[in-house]
């Protein structure tokens, strides 16, 4: 098994509409390894959404070469792409996305929702994931009921619930107040032991200082750096 | 099983996330089905009765009624159908069955209920492709030497606890019942004045001499009835008759062919109107109970961006996103069609029993209307499915 789970080099995405031409990502480079917190640094508007929707396998690049667990994915199928997000990635938005009518244990449950894990045991891998961002007692609270915070926290646990090799983590702490924001970034750097590598999507200078290797988007070619 | 849980928690969700669009699409939806359950219900009616009514008359046969006089004297003064009429035709035509009769309400012997005391020869049940249930009918012996014999409907024996065989008193003579015949399932109640075997009728001789018919010497006829080997063979026999009834001293005043043709062709106009109602208030509820779901499910696609995005995150392929619209409006359909039924069962009884129209939901109709609701279903959330499988999970994912 490789240390470097996701391998970006020379990675390029123009975005094009009627009006102009826009060179969001401009051969960037990355490496994720596991056990280590990399920071996707920069502004708003900078690329780094975009960079990890290609990290996550959900768009591709216009150029440029993406290894993921030591496969070239570029040569794969929709099929394939869907079958490694499902089995070997995990993702936190910003806001979240939770499923609003479901309780907060349903909500981690969903990141069973496309395996063949049989129902009783996702629930049961569920409820400790939920156990282990300190959440039981809110377990079958709707989801619309919780707070920012532990809203972020359930987003977290579905993420680990299904261990991923890479957990992609999109501005997780933009929505939340420090104390939350604080909780979320301990429940991240829990992942260095378990061998995960995370790759964190943040404009905040303290949580970049506090991830282990840091890409900044606000050059003209960006370049992976030790934190 | 997994799958299907998960699956049906899913549709859930989706539907009751708008429980109020969700509700008008089901209702539009639920009245276009009910009134394609009405019309569906309408032509199996239709279909029903004119089977009923073909079977009545009897397999390629055919009439002549004589319409019913004003009075006797004026009936007197016109040249009514008469036995010369039968044996003319029998003669122009012999290759089909022939026969007549003289029909009139008579009460039966417990003073309560009445039958239809059929004068008649021995050619009627073939004529009329009768079932003989028991016994014989009434042969030409019985006609030639006017015996007190009687054939009667099964309809009789149950009304008046007759048995075959049986001597029964019929107006001021004691006849034997040598056979019973059945009308199967045609209606009891006789259609443009023709007596058939499924109502309450006793078959006697016309040359039985019985008080309160006309008796051995009246050749009075109320109907011909002709039958032949196939609807060629029927028509031809009408074409014949038409001729030989055409001579000016054969020629009977007012009475009416009643051919399997005319029998259907007033049922054929009511059924076009009725259809043409009931199928364009369908028509119309179902585009728009349609196209309001249409909506629903094209709002819903813009509104769950992030939900269909998130799905992508975890692993769904675009068709699973596209099979998840689809199943809500299916889903939606479905419970409209259902409800539909439930709604149509009671007010097409009560139609059925208040006005003329016959309606059935028997046999096909149910799964017609299931399976329309489910097209329906499939062809309205089609471009909601499809722009919803093709959402590029990057863009839903940033749809916040």
């Amino acid at each position: 098994m490789s240390e470097v789970v996701l391998s970006l080099r020379g990675v390029s995405r123009t975005f094009r509409t009627a009006a102009r031409v826009v060179e969001v990502l401009k051969r960037v480079d990355l490496e994720a390894r596991r056990g280590r917190l990399l920071a996707v640094a920069g502004p708003s508007g900078c690329g780094k959404t975009t960079l990890l929707h290609i990290a996550a396998l959900l768009d591709a690049p216009d150029a440029g070469e993406r290894i993921f667990d030591g496969i070239d994915v570029s040569g794969l199928g929709g099929a394939d792409l869907a079958r490694l997000r499902r089995e070997r990635i995990g993702m936190v938005f910003q806001r979240f996305h939770l499923l609003p009518h479901r309780s907060a244990l349903e909500n981690v449950a969903f990141r069973f929702r496309y395996t063949t894990v049989p129902a009783r045991e996702a629930r049961e891998r569920a409820r400790e994931a939920l156990d282990s961002v300190g959440l039981s007692a809110v377990a079958h609270t709707p989801a619309r009921l919780l707070s920012g915070g532990e809203m972020q926290r359930v987003a977290v646990a579905r993420a680990l619930a299904l261990p991923p090799l890479l957990l992609l983590a999109d501005e997780p702490t933009g929505n939340l107040d420090a104390d939350a924001a604080r909780h979320v970034m301990d429940l991240l750097a829990g992942c260095r032991p378990r061998g995960i590598a995370v790759l964190v999507a943040t404009h905040n200078p303290r949580w970049v200082a506090e991830c282990d290797d840091i890409v900044r988007l606000d050059g003209p070619s960006p370049k992976q750096v030790p934190g | 099983m997994t799958a299907a849980v998960r699956f049906l928690a899913d549709v859930r969700d989706g539907l009751r996330s708008r429980p109020g669009r969700t509700a008008i699409a089901f209702t539009g939806v639920a009245i276009g089905l009910f009134a394609l359950t009405l019309t569906v219900g309408v032509l199996r009616g239709f279909q029903e009765r004119a089977r009923r009514l073909t079977a009545e008359l009897g397999a390629h046969a055919a009439a002549l009624l004589q319409a019913p006089a004003a009075g006797d004297s004026e009936r007197a003064s016109e040249t009514p159908l008469a036995r010369r009429h039968l044996e003319a035709l029998r003669a122009a035509a012999p290759d089909a069955v022939w026969s007549g009769l003289d029909a009139r309400a008579a009460e039966g012997p417990d003073g309560r209920h009445s039958f239809w005391l059929v004068r008649t020869d021995e050619h009627l049940a073939r004529a009329r492709n009768w079932t003989l249930v028991d016994g014989r009918f009434l042969d030409a012996v019985d006609v030639r030497d006017g015996a007190a014999h009687a054939v009667a409907t099964e309809a009789a024996l149950r009304l008046f606890g007759w048995r075959p065989g049986d001597l029964v008193a019929i107006g001021d003579r004691i006849l034997r019942l040598v056979g019973t015949v059945s009308g199967g399932d045609a209606p009891s109640e006789p259609a443009a004045g023709i007596v058939g075997a499924s109502a309450p009728a006793v078959f006697v001789p016309w040359t039985t001499a019985l008080r309160g018919t006309g008796g051995p010497g009246s050749d009075r006829i109320d109907a011909l009835h002709l039958a032949a080997d196939s609807e060629a063979g029927l028509r031809r026999a009408i074409g014949i008759a038409q001729r030989v009834l055409a001579a000016p001293d054969l020629a009977p005043a007012d009475a009416t062919w009643v051919t399997p043709e005319s029998l259907l062709r007033g049922l054929r106009r009511w059924r076009t109107g009725v259809i043409w109602g009931t199928g364009l208030l369908a028509g119309l509820c179902l585009l728009l109970g349609g196209s309001s779901l249409m909506g629903l499910l094209l709002s819903d696609v813009r509104n769950r961006m992030p939900e269909i995005g998130l799905r992508l995150s975890l692993g769904a392929r675009p068709p699973d996103i596209a099979v998840l619209f689809l199943a809500e409006a299916v889903l939606v359909t479905a419970l409209a069609a259902a409800a539909a039924l439930l709604a149509a069962w009671p007010v097409l009884g009560m139609l059925s029993r208040q006005t003329a129209i016959p309606f059935d939901l028997r046999g096909l109709s149910v799964p017609v209307v299931l399976g329309a609701a489910l097209l329906l279903g499939a062809a309205f959330s089609y471009v909601p499915a499809r722009l919803a499988a093709r959402t590029s999970a990057s863009e839903a994912l940033r749809n916040d």
